[in-house]
């Protein structure tokens, strides 16, 4: 068939030993790599971490930037129009809106960031243990939870309010935390329901691994993936509840700004002075936007089942 | 000519991923005569599920990842069909059997009513023809109690249940091709047994031919009439099943034969497996894929792939240099050594 | 030889679980014993509480009834330290080599898992030594420490999951169905594999499979399971030359012979019906619904598992009357 001959010394053996395992002609790769590569795929996504870095990044120079300060007001100026001197124009008492703005952001995003995250943290330990140890502790966790979330929110965010008075930041922090956490443990606990009967859990408890060991190092990374994106999510209702809760006056209290502030107080003359209103509103709205797309790329990335 | 109801010409896909493209089927070619089964055998990953599915449109030339070849089906090539004209062809002219019916049925409809929808997806006929059709084709299964099983849930039945379930989904048009992905090895021993029966049993009373797919020599034996033998993207040996599993000539197929234990016969200190593993088709090695695992391997065969070399048996030949006429004018014709060959 | 030693013993081990249609008995009052350095094949369909039993064993399940004794203790007298001990002397490789590794941790961790846990080695240059020699011993390439799972083939995550159960030097290791997610061709290796390295370190192998073609290659004894009870127990030929249940029979005649010739000239014996469901257990032999050979007695009475020759233990009514094998 072929067309030169075979030889003898073609059908020289090879010997030595075969079916080696032979080293992997693949580049290496991590979980956390492969999920980045996935989620650069997603433009959407993509372009909004982008925007949530400006946005950042405004939020802490953007004050800096022209010489007003927040507060101080300037009855020579008041409500003018954007222009070159105030980007964003002037607010009823004559404060610049682009300081206020970007210092009402370092607020909004704090309270967002840190509004997520505690509850986070509380309902992760919480859920965890629930879900981990089962039985009795399971019951009564779950029961407290059903029986806290059937009051609506509203009423903690008051009766905190009462007890240590409205209108600082840390306040709302731990108003958002005590009401946040419940959804967090819930799913943590589900998630943890299904991890714990797999078999790389179960290796662990067969090598002697202690709860905590088990927890901390097979279910809390696992779970990460899972809740990384419902955290990306959460921020966006988070930052919609503080300014909701600064619009009805539980919130921040002037002159501190946050979005919500700029809104409520710049609602009132919207008709007249319609910028002073968009611009916090767009704030609020891209971030919000931003925040939602990554968390969507963020899903699909982490889905074993859509990567490649 | 006329009797190939199947044939699959030089096939070749490839899969796209960032570490690179894998060569998953690199130039395959066989082809299904009518009222015949065939079964195809290899390890996983040696492309054996991804040439069924080419074969059945599901990865159409559109996807990008066939890269040349055909599959023709009563003449036409289903490649270049519309995705529209591939769903009048599945599940009617040819179907399909799955290894893990579970993921494949519908958990929240009666097994009944999803046999029923297939056959009302093809058949403009009333609903209570499709009953009946759906009963009849249960009945010629075996299964047990149809008319109230039907009316059951997925999860109410055992596995193997299930398993016929989905033959009789398959069946219910009366296709012209079945093709079975590992049809039994999701299956406990007994049961296994049962499906391997019943499909034997199926090829007198139904005009359809199978083709099934599989790592198991020993599922092979029990059904099929001609074989490949599949290794790393390529038909290594073709052979009717006599003499591939009597006197197999390529030494993959021996190792896959020695692999399965067998009950006739004595235990053996070591059991004769196949070292290693099969090559990542992300970079296919040079010369013969099986050389790293082949304890025949010589030193051609880490240089250029071997041809199909013709052997007397009718229709058989292997992939490997033993078979080369020069090596056997030299060396003699390499047989099997096993104590089987008496 | 002297009479080996007894590693394990259980003694009338019942594990039963509460579901919603009543209660299900996975494991109904089986003794057993396993001796040190002995592979113990554990044979039964799915359902049948084999993996159960293993389970129970690695005290992963509380018996409802009956002991476990190890090394002549109970292990559900162990103290917090004695229960820590006993992780390291019993261990387990599972069936699905894709759930069993963390899917977020190199291969060298997933080895190193136990030997952190117990704090065995000192320095991080012994700790590395030491999954070497592992990833050499169980065959794998040494150049993927620090690879992740999913990069791997069903056989090469195999052996990192037995690696990772020799990492402590166990004396029993509980195989759940090592092979059966396996290609039949990488399921002999992973048999030879395993039975090297009970050579070089005299464990004792509890083998957990469906599959009687397979164990012959490696057990020493075998148990046969149906519906939580033990049917018949004898050395591993004797099940294959001398067995006296149906059950075992129907179970060897399943398994099909790769050749054609000699298949299709066979008479085999296939089991009408399906494993019954473990939940409220019949009353008589567990096995009379789907038997060929049942009679009244066997509806009616449990039979007990007798010793028809040394060693070989059976539970049927009628194995006297039956053929041999």
């Amino acid at each position: 068939m072929s067309q030169t001959p075979l030889t003898e010394l073609d059908f020289e053996p090879i010997g030595g030993e075969i079916g080696l395992d032979p080293e992997s002609k693949r580049k290496k790769t991590t979980y956390w790599k492969d999920v980045w590569r996935n989620f650069k795929k997603n433009k959407a996504a993509f372009v909004s971490l982008f925007v949530i870095a400006l946005l950042i990044l405004l939020v802490l120079i953007g004050p800096g930037m022209n010489p007003f300060d927040y507060r101080t007001n300037d009855y020579s100026v008041i409500n003018f129009p954007p222009d070159s001197v105030h980007w964003f124009g002037t607010d009823t008492m004559g404060r610049d809106i682009w300081t206020r703005v970007w210092e009402g952001g370092r607020v909004s995003l704090l309270i967002a960031l840190l509004g997520t995250l505690f509850p986070e943290l509380i309902g992760m330990a919480i859920g965890g243990i629930s879900g981990y140890f089962g039985g009795k502790v399971d019951m009564v966790i779950m029961r407290m939870i059903d029986v806290l979330m059937g009051i609506p929110s509203l009423i903690y965010m008051i009766l905190l309010m009462l007890v240590f008075g409205s209108g600082n930041i840390v306040t709302l922090i731990i108003a958002i935390s005590i009401t946040g956490w419940m959804g967090a443990a819930r799913s943590t606990r589900g998630l943890v329901l299904q991890l714990k009967g797999r078999d790389f859990v179960v290796a662990s408890k067969t090598l002697g691994g202690s709860a905590g060991w088990i927890i901390l190092r097979r279910l809390i990374p696992n779970i990460l993936g899972y809740r990384v994106v419902s955290i990306t999510m959460s921020i966006p209702s988070v930052i919609f509840y503080e300014a909701f809760l600064s619009y009805i006056g539980l919130g921040v209290t002037p002159p501190v700004p946050s979005w919500g502030q700029l809104i409520k107080s710049a609602g009132e003359n919207f008709r007249y002075y319609p910028y002073q209103f968009i611009i916090p509103c767009m704030m609020v709205g891209i971030t919000m936007l931003s925040f939602n797309l990554v968390g969507d790329g963020l899903r699909d990335a982490l889905d074993p089942r859509l990567r490649t | 000519m006329s009797d190939k109801i199947l044939e699959v010409r030089d096939l070749q896909v490839t899969f796209d991923m960032f570490q690179g493209s894998v060569q998953a089927v690199r130039g395959v070619s066989w082809y299904l005569n009518r009222k015949e089964t065939i079964g195809i055998v290899g390890e996983s990953g040696c492309g054996k599920s991804v040439t069924i599915k080419t074969a059945i449109g599901l990865n159409p030339k559109s996807s990008g990842s066939v890269k040349g070849g055909e599959v023709l089906f009563e003449g036409t090539d289903i490649l270049s069909l519309s995705e529209k004209e591939i769903r009048s062809i599945l599940g009617n002219r040819m179907s399909m059997i799955f290894q893990d019916p579970f993921t494949f049925l519908n958990p929240t409809m009666t097994v009944g009513r999803q046999i029923m929808e297939v056959y009302l997806q093809h058949h403009p006929v009333s609903h209570r023809e499709a009953r009946e059709k759906a009963l009849n084709i249960l009945r010629i299964i075996s299964f047990p109690n149809p008319e109230e099983n039907m009316k059951r849930y997925p999860h109410q039945l055992s596995g193997g249940m299930r398993q016929r379930i989905m033959i009789a989904m398959a069946l219910i048009c009366d296709p012209a091709v079945l093709f079975a992905d590992e049809p039994t090895t999701a299956l406990d021993v007994t049961i296994q047994a049962q499906i391997v029966d019943l499909m034997n049993s199926l090829k007198d009373k139904l005009d359809t031919s199978i083709v099934l797919i599989t790592h198991d020599m020993g599922v092979v034996a029990k059904m099929v009439d001609r074989v490949y033998v599949m290794y790393a993207g390529k038909i290594v040996e073709h052979g009717d099943a006599v003499t591939i599993f009597h006197h197999p000539r390529h030494p993959y197929t021996w190792g896959l034969l020695e692999s399965v234990p067998r009950l006739d016969e004595r235990t053996q200190e070591a059991l004769p497996s196949i070292p290693g593993m099969p090559p990542d088709l992300i970079a296919p090695p040079k010369g013969c894929p099986f050389a790293a695992r082949c304890r025949y391997a010589m030193s051609v065969c880490s240089r250029q792939e071997p041809e199909a070399y013709t052997l007397p048996e009718e229709g058989h030949w292997s992939a490997c240099y033993l078979c080369h006429p020069d090596y056997i004018r030299l060396h003699g014709e390499k047989e099997w050594r096993s104590d089987q060959d008496v | 030889m002297s009479e080996p030693r007894v590693l394990l013993e259980l003694k009338n081990v019942k594990t039963v679980f509460k579901v919603k249609q009543g209660i299900l008995t996975a494991v109904n009052g089986v003794d057993l014993v396993i001796h040190e350095g002995e592979t113990l094949g554990l044979v039964g369909e799915s359902g049948c509480g084999k993996s159960t039993l293993g389970k129970t064993i690695l005290r992963l399940y509380k018996p409802s009834q009956g002991q476990v004794f190890f090394e002549g203790r109970d292990i559900w007298s162990y103290s917090r330290r004695e229960r820590k001990e006993y992780t390291r002397k019993v261990q387990m490789i599972f069936q699905d080599p894709y759930a069993s590794l963390d899917p977020l941790s190199v291969i060298g961790d997933t080895v190193a898992e136990g030997m952190d846990i117990h704090r065995i080695t000192n320095s991080r240059q012994e700790r590395e030594k030491q999954i070497m020699s592992l990833l050499h011993d169980v065959g794998l390439n040494q150049s993927h420490v620090d690879r992740y799972p999913h990069e791997f083939s069903g056989g090469q995550r195999q052996r990192v999951g037995i690696a990772r159960a020799l990492s402590l030097s166990p004396k029993l290791i509980v195989c759940d169905e090592p092979i059966s997610a396996l290609d039949v061709s990488i399921q002999a290796q992973v048999v030879n594999l395993l039975k090297r390295l009970q050579k070089e370190n005299h464990m004792a192998y509890l083998f957990i499979t469906h599959d009687l073609s397979m164990v012959r290659q490696i057990a020493n004894r075998i148990a046969v399971m149906y519906l939580g009870s033990i049917v018949e127990i004898a050395d591993s030929e004797d099940i294959y030359l001398e067995n006296r249940h149906p059950y075992t029979r129907a179970l060897l005649s399943a398994i099909p012979i790769a050749d054609p010739v000699v298949e299709k000239s066979r008479q085999r014996m296939v089991l009408t019906g399906d494993v019954p469901s473990p939940v409220n257990l019949p009353s008589g032999c567990p096995f009379a619904g789907r038997c060929p050979h049942a009679a009244d007695l066997c509806r009616q009475s449990v039979p007990p598992l007798r010793e028809i020759s040394p060693g070989h233990f059976v539970a049927c009514h009628r194995s006297d009357e039956l053929p041999h094998a």
